[in-house]
């Protein structure tokens, strides 16, 4: 089929639109895809850490290595 | 190693149905023969009109077992396809103009179908504002659900509007079928499938991300009583 010039630089247009907008979404949900995965991953990370920790008291019944000799409102 | 997972070979399927919905449109589907190489916008805005349906429907059944069951993972489904069909919907406004102004001559019309898809777009922003807008996850997860039912009503309504009323949009599927050429249609289906495979992609890392928030924030709450009961 024959084509005026404006109509090929309209096509052409058309095409460069479509496939720009194909590869701009496909680009932004690649990027997407790889930044949800590496969140993921610090977040499990994260969770396994916490786990041994969790309920665990840093206290402990040992008395204390120095005891304050000015009686206070505790004592 | 990688460990490729669902959304890798969704992506990659999603590719190649892009490459695929490009040929068909450009080179296997014929010019219109009112409006020529034009002809070629409708497969987009149908592709993204079938993708904003499909969103704002599943957004609908989302909300609703949010409702009756009131767990958060329903609550992260309902916001992901909002958040897509909101945009999808932006897409089909913005092809439908510039259809419009080679099809009828101008941008815009208030036209039934027009008029009732620019009222969905809004709704929906409005949505997502609402999203925003509140801090506490429970109550706003109850909010948004009852908005997202009520702004549903409007998607039936959008797509019987060229059937009720009087409209200048052209009905192109009906129950005699499809009325174009059968090149045209073949383009069609593939852009249509290449944009379901894009929203299917990005819904599946969507919603990991609003679970790995929610995780994140329960891991501070926890992590947050646990100093306080330590007693600092």
């Amino acid at each position: 089929m024959l084509m005026t010039p404006v109509e090929k630089m309209y096509l052409w247009f058309m095409f460069v639109a479509y496939a720009g907008l194909f590869l701009l979404m496909f680009a932004f949900v690649f990027k997407m895809l790889h930044k949800s995965r590496q969140l993921e991953a610090d977040v499990r990370r994260l969770e396994e850490q916490w786990e041994p920790q969790n309920g665990e008291s840093i206290r402990t019944t040992v008395p204390p290595a120095v005891t304050p000799n000015v009686p206070g409102q505790e004592l | 190693m990688i460990k490729h997972g669902k959304a890798d070979y969704g992506f990659a399927l999603t590719g190649v149905l892009m490459i695929g919905a490009l040929y068909a449109d450009f080179i296997g589907s014929p010019d219109d023969r009112v409006l020529g190489a034009s002809q070629r916008i409708f497969y987009f805005h149908m592709g993204a009109a079938v993708v904003a349906a499909l969103a704002f429907t599943m957004t609908f059944g989302a909300s609703v077992r949010y409702l009756m069951t009131k767990n958060v993972r329903f609550d992260f489904w309902a916001a992901a396809c909002a958040e897509i069909g909101t945009v999808f919907t932006a897409m089909v406004l913005l092809s439908g103009t510039i259809w419009g102004r080679a099809a009828w001559g101008v941008w815009w019309t208030w036209d039934p179908r027009l008029t009732s898809t620019l009222i969905l777009w809004v709704v929906f922003a409005g949505y997502l504002l609402l999203r925003e807008w509140s801090d506490d996850p429970g109550r706003r997860a109850t909010y948004c659900a009852v908005l997202a039912v009520i702004a549903y009503v409007d998607v039936p309504i959008d797509y019987m509007a060229i059937r009720w009323w009087r409209s200048i949009h052209p009905v192109v599927i009906t129950t005699q079928g499809i009325h174009m050429a059968p090149a045209m249609i073949v383009a069609m289906l593939l852009t249509t499938m290449a944009m379901v495979g894009l929203f299917g992609t990005w819904l599946a890392i969507r919603v990991r991300l609003l679970d790995v928030q929610w995780r994140l924030q329960k891991f501070h709450q926890i992590r947050r009583t646990a100093w306080e009961h330590q007693g600092h």
